[in-house]
């Protein structure tokens, strides 16, 4: 089968099974290279788009233990799956380090500053 | 093209190593049965080795919400990094800033609030999980009452309509988490700004009236909320449930509602019925109501724990791992206020010497008292005038008159005091880790002339 019919297949199939997904969906238009490069991005981008898209992810700037803590929480209330320990190192360490600690507030910021 | 990205998703998910994708991405959570796996088999061009661990997750894991059914052609290149706020596409919506599209959340940029009541096309949309399918009949919709109560109530939204006074009101819907992309450090969540927040006209019966037909018992002292919208990644797993204390669930605005702004809910706002609790997070307010679960403690339902909905008892160090003994419910929302117009970023002619400011102020179950707006960074102050609400849990309309000397940049803060005579801040204050009661007050640039 070629790449381009399974995946016209998918949707098919996938839009066909109505119950819970008839309405104004569509294909997610996320990958892996939308999250920024470094170890364990490919990982990290499935484990969390499993649930939820990358918005998420990408919207937040937390310490690594806020991080740890925030993968606790995903297992603790949200029904993420237990990860190996050295799978969980790796998203850890990929999440601390992509999406770090943010100490200046963007509540606002100014809008006529030209990059 | 669309097609080819959901390609790509599931290709390179399965393309290298299909065990350890499998592994790696759907654990050991829940199960895609029969044809649903075949197809997927199929689309893959692969069988699906794990496909017995494989949660129904992946079909919406598969599928965004957020864009038109028919969305337009995306370049076909890579797109590159995408600069400023995403759009929302939808359909029947405004251009809402998007914060996330599984699941489905957008706020509403202050400027676009600044109409007396919100239309629906540019109220704020917030999700937990996906949305459920439109019912064949809506007026057959059943809203189940049980739990701590004489008689088990089972209504059609057509009963419902039927047996209890109708009631219309303009109130306040907002979400928790409002400006949580104020705190310092950041705090866990969608970074809303301001927008998290809408007035619209809903029509509807009191929650009292059902809970009355019910016949709470003296045992009733919480009510649980329970919606249609099925989980994110987990099949039958409950998305969000809060509740409320019976007293706020038995105020006269708490509503039962099925038409926002005198036209049937539409589907992302809970069709064909919710409920709207004013002055509470928004959290309160399930969508796509299927059942209030009357109960003899305080709710444990999902979204009821922890950290999530509460604000710390005694103030924490920001950025500090929390002490959940320390936190309470968040009960009223904070007092806010916004400048709709000019908008953030808006330019004036040249020798402007006067602005006439309009904007939006709230407070939860409080009622505003007054609205203060600086064009000097707070040194001086001029007070601005309210319109009187339309009804409880209104918002108040305001304008103010400011004067612009020169030439040039200029801040625009409004400041908010609740009828408690607390103001807002002019930071976001209490910090706690999921970012709740973020209020600090409102700031929009201007240029005139230049």
């Amino acid at each position: 089968m070629t790449r381009r019919k399974g995946a016209a297949l998918l949707a098919a199939s996938l839009l066909s099974f109505g119950a819970a997904i008839a309405q104004a969906q569509t294909p997610l238009a996320e990958t892996p290279e939308d999250f920024p490069p470094g170890p364990g991005r490919e990982e990290t981008f499935y484990i969390c788009t499993a649930c939820h898209s990358i918005a998420l992810v990408k919207a937040q700037s937390l310490s690594r233990d806020a991080w740890a803590d925030t993968i606790s929480l995903m297992q603790r209330r949200h029904g993420l799956t237990p990860l190996d320990p050295a799978l969980g190192a790796q998203v850890l360490d990929y999440l601390s380090t992509a999406f770090p600690q943010r100490t200046a507030p963007r509540g606002f910021t100014n809008p006529f500053l030209t990059p | 093209m669309t097609k080819k990205k959901i390609e790509r998703h599931i290709e390179e998910l399965y393309a290298d190593d299909p065990e350890r994708a499998d592994a790696v991405v759907f654990g050991r959570r829940g199960f895609l049965r029969g044809a649903g796996v075949v197809a997927l088999g199929a689309a893959v061009g692969a069988s699906i080795p794990f496909a017995r661990n494989m949660p129904s997750g992946l079909i919406p894991a598969a599928l965004a919400q957020g864009a038109p059914a028919t969305p337009p052609a995306a370049p076909a290149a890579a797109p590159a990094a995408p600069v400023g706020p995403k759009f929302l596409e939808f359909p029947g919506k405004d251009k809402l800033v998007v914060l996330g599209d599984r699941p489905l959340v957008a706020e509403t940029p202050e400027a676009l609030l600044d109409d007396d009541t919100t239309p629906t096309n540019r109220f704020f949309i917030r999700n937990n999980g996906l949305i459920p399918d439109a019912p064949a009949s809506s007026g057959g919709w059943k809203v189940t009452v049980d739990g701590e109560v004489n008689t088990k109530l089972e209504l059609t939204l057509d009963e419902i309509k039927a047996r209890f006074p109708v009631q219309n009101l303009t109130m306040v819907l907002e979400c928790g988490g409002n400006g949580r992309s104020q705190y310092v450090p950041a705090a866990r969540g969608n970074q809303w700004t301001n927008g998290g927040a809408g007035c619209a006209k809903w029509t509807g019966v009191r929650l009292k009236d059902l809970l009355q037909a019910a016949g709470p018992k003296s045992t009733a002292i919480y009510t649980g909320h329970y919606g249609a919208d099925p989980h994110l990644s987990t099949p039958g797993a409950v998305t969000l449930s809060r509740g409320v204390p019976m007293a706020k669930a038995m105020e006269d605005h708490s509503l039962v509602v099925w038409a926002m702004n005198d036209q049937p809910l539409s589907s992302v706002h809970g069709a064909p019925v919710r409920l709207v609790i004013p002055g509470w997070p928004g959290s309160v307010s399930a969508k796509w109501l299927n059942r209030i679960w009357v109960r003899e403690k305080e709710h444990d339902g999902a979204g009821m724990a922890e950290t999530s909905y509460r604000v710390p008892i005694a103030p924490m160090v920001p950025g500090a791992a929390p002490n959940f003994a320390n936190f309470k419910i968040m009960e009223s929302m904070p007092v806010r206020s916004i400048t709709t117009n000019p908008a953030n970023g808006g330019k004036l002619p040249a020798g402007t010497r006067e602005i006439t400011v309009r904007g939006k102020a709230w407070a939860g179950d409080l009622t505003v008292r007054q609205v203060d707006v600086s064009v000097d960074y707070g040194a001086t102050w001029t007070k601005a005038d309210l319109q009187p609400v339309r009804n409880r849990y209104d918002w108040h309309r305001w304008t103010a008159k400011l004067r612009t000397p020169l030439d040039g940049y200029y801040e625009i803060w409004s400041r908010a005091t609740d009828s408690n005579g607390t103001m807002q801040p002019h930071v976001a204050a209490n910090w706690n880790p999921q970012g709740y009661g973020g209020n600090a007050l409102h700031r929009v640039a201007v240029l005139i002339g230049t």
